[in-house]
């Protein structure tokens, strides 16, 4: 009797981990560009790796972002949080958005998170 | 215990007629026209749901009823017909029974199509009902539409932008040396190519302008033209029922006539029996 209920519970456990494993185009896309923040943002990488690791995500964030953009699924969800990716087209969209800019990835995410060169020199130190 | 067996044989013979009474009534229930379509009539091209909607009717007891309705007084006209044609050959009697032959196959054609006329208004009623219940789902369809319209706005806003500078990024990657093209990259182009080609290929088919697909109308126009369509068909009926009752009216004075020519035939008969002598007849006896 034991036995059959551990079966039970491990294809219940199983069952809730392959469904949780099925990720949408968006989540797909907001790991990808998680990815490249991180790696934009480690300072355990040398210059070259980090180029080398922006190059490849934004080969792979074309894609997404391409992926996201035709994924009928999300005209049928009434999700705030899919409503707010698409409503910041210049965050969510990042490797378009920063060809459109003329930019890299990097410089385009910084100006828009406010960390450009301008505006920290304009800022002011305050305790 | 012969007794006993009455009560057992009276039983069963009430069971036997109450059952019998049951068929009939369920008999009555099945002659009418329960709509077996769902919503996913509404996926169908504009002229074909009316089809549909038709289609299901035919296959119901109450069209059946009709057809069945509709024979009988085809039979009745004919035998009128027939009856009035041979009219002029018959002598007196025999015109005043063929006269009354006439009046009764008019009474029963009145009457069947006054049944016919409940059916058809029945088969209306139904008709507007489940055009109303498509109204409705497609109108709480709607709703939901619109509420993803917002999200359904802003991806199309985004595609647009994102269609505008794709070719530019993609050279962008090209350049990199260490970056090749993806195959989802490769595939997605053929397939948008492939996809191209056949929308193409759909908006110039003879079937598109035939069907009335993309025309402009939407579905819930199109319902509304039917709902339309359906009221002024009832209309109709009520335009229908007033005939009928001038049909009737006629019938009566043709049958208050035909009494008339009876009696008026009756009271010749009584005249022609008996007459009386008066005193002015045998003046002359008196006076000579």
């Amino acid at each position: 009797m034991k036995k059959i209920i551990l079966a039970c519970l491990a294809f219940a456990i199983a069952g809730g981990a392959a469904v949780s494993a099925m990720a949408g185009s968006l989540e797909n896309l907001e790991r990808e560009r998680a990815l490249a923040i991180a790696a934009l943002l480690d300072s355990t990488i040398d210059v070259e790796a980090r180029w080398n690791k922006l190059n490849l995500s934004t080969a792979r964030l074309a894609d997404l972002e391409v992926m996201v953009i035709n994924d009928k699924s999300l005209k049928s969800t009434y999700s705030p949080r899919v409503k707010h990716a698409l409503s910041n087209y210049e965050l969510t969209f990042l490797a378009h958005a920063s060809a459109e800019d003329y930019k890299s990835i990097a410089a385009h995410w910084f100006e828009r998170i406010g960390l450009s060169t301008d505006q920290l020199m304009a800022s002011r130190l305050a305790k | 215990m012969s007794g006993f067996r009455t009560i057992i044989i009276a039983t069963i013979a009430l069971v036997g007629v109450s059952q019998m009474q049951a068929a009939v009534a369920f008999a009555e229930i099945d002659r009418q026209w329960r709509p077996q379509l769902s919503e996913k009539i509404l996926l169908l091209p504009p002229k074909h749901m009316n089809d549909a909607i038709e289609q299901d009717f035919s296959k119901s007891g109450l069209a059946q009823n009709m057809t069945s309705v509709e024979t009988q007084l085809f039979d009745q006209v004919s035998a009128i017909g027939q009856l009035k044609q041979n009219l002029s050959r018959y002598d007196e009697q025999e015109q005043i029974e063929a006269r009354h032959q006439i009046i009764v196959g008019k009474k029963t054609y009145i009457e069947l199509l006054g049944q016919q006329i409940d059916l058809k208004r029945e088969r209306l009623h139904t008709k507007l009902g489940l055009l109303k219940r498509l109204d409705r789902n497609l109108s709480s369809d709607t709703a939901q539409q619109k509420v993803a319209s917002d999200v359904a706005q802003l991806q199309a806003d985004a595609k647009s932008r994102i269609e505008g500078i794709s070719s530019k990024l993609r050279e962008q990657i090209a350049l990199e040396p260490l970056t090749k093209e993806t195959n989802f990259s490769k595939a997605f182009d053929k397939n948008m190519a492939a996809i191209s080609a056949l929308k193409d290929a759909i908006a110039s088919h003879r079937m598109q302008s035939r069907l009335g697909l993309d025309s402009g109308a939407t579905k819930s126009d199109m319902l509304r033209q039917l709902m339309l369509d359906t009221e002024a068909d009832l209309a109709l009926i009520g335009i229908e029922t007033e005939l009928l009752g001038h049909m009737a009216h006629l019938l009566s004075l043709d049958a208050m006539a035909l009494a008339e020519d009876v009696a008026a035939q009756s009271f010749t008969v009584a005249t022609k029996a008996q007459t009386y002598s008066s005193p002015s007849d045998a003046v002359p006896l008196f006076t000579q």
